[in-house]
């Protein structure tokens, strides 16, 4: 049997090597940027470069899949385009673990042909849902994607993002009630550090034997 | 509904704006009489807003393209706006395009 502190050393390994990943990938940019708000910003994450690197598909996959476990999601999704890769890699690594978890994406608007559908995928009304996003700055894609899946009677049990940018995105979020968690914060004229607040919670969890929450 | 747009054009060129000036250029296109024109702008503010979307974009390069494309734009509208001639709206339009084209004809 594999002791408490090996496992959340697991954890604590798989988590600094998202960060390491994440710099060595250039998911991590600085420089001057105009962001999608109009702000400016010292730094910008460019999350499909983390997501779409294999070995880093393949850890936000397993770290985002340990986050779901016991939540009783039935279902996880996202807003197009930053959720895409981070939903598929969570579907393959649940269903390799034997834990599947279907997945689905939240388009920005309803399509005006075809099925006219606004979810695509793996979606059941009604259900308990987990939205998850590449980052988060104000909250508005991810608020996008809650409201989509709320309008259609789902309850939002967890919302994870592999970057915080600490820009009142989570606050909102967490004010507004929804479970929420990050991997990485990375607040503006700062380094990018590992979200050490879901390390303590792991460590805090360990009593109940469920880490990496 | 013009002067909305074109308060929403001053606001300058970032991608939640320019979906904003997007929207408000196709309503005013299906009132108003000058729809060709304002498709157009329509159809370039989108395309500007859908290729910067989810990228990082650099102040200075967002500062190149608006200098470049949004001055037309805006006296496009306002020829429309004061209901110009169809001559100058044409020399506008043509204007707007030529800058459009000018930094995104490999889209």
């Amino acid at each position: 049997m594999i002791s408490k502190e090996l496992e959340l050393d697991v954890c604590n390994v798989r988590l600094n090597r998202i960060l390491e990943l994440a710099n060595e990938t250039e998911a991590l940019l600085y420089g001057q940027f105009t962001l999608a708000s109009g702000k400016q910003s010292d730094h910008y994450y460019e999350g499909k470069r983390l997501t779409l690197h294999p070995e880093g598909s393949y850890l936000i996959g397993q770290e985002m899949l340990e986050r779901l476990k016991g939540t009783g999601v039935e279902s996880v999704g996202g807003l197009v385009i930053g959720a895409v890769p981070i939903v598929t890699s969570i579907a393959l690594i649940g269903y390799k673990e034997g834990y599947p978890i279907p997945a689905f994406i939240v388009r920005e608007e309803a399509k005006s042909h075809g099925t006219g559908k606004r979810i695509e995928g793996h979606f059941v009304k009604g259900t308990k849902v987990a939205i998850v996003d590449d980052v988060i700055t104000t909250g508005g894609s991810v608020l996008k994607a809650v409201q989509a899946v709320e309008d259609e009677g789902c309850k939002v049990v967890k919302i994870i993002v592999i970057v915080d940018r600490k820009e009142g995105g989570s606050d909102l979020l967490i004010k507004r009630g929804y479970d929420f968690s990050s991997i990485i914060n990375w607040a503006p004229s700062t380094k990018a550090i590992i979200n050490k607040d879901n390390v303590s919670t792991i460590t805090r969890d360990t009593s109940s034997g469920i880490l990496c929450r | 509904m013009f002067q909305q747009l074109l308060e929403t054009l001053r606001q300058g060129f970032y991608v939640d704006n320019l979906r904003k000036a997007s929207r408000i250029s196709l309503d005013l296109a299906l009132k108003s009489e000058d729809t060709a024109a304002l498709f157009v702008v329509n159809r370039i503010l989108s395309s500007i807003a859908d290729y910067w979307d989810d990228r990082p974009i650099i102040v200075e390069e967002a500062q190149i393209v608006e200098n470049g494309i949004n001055p037309s734009i805006i006296n496009l509208i306002e020829a429309l706006e004061s209901s110009a001639s169809s001559e100058i709206v044409v020399t506008l339009l043509n204007k707007v395009v030529s800058k459009y084209l000018f930094f995104f004809s490999n889209l």
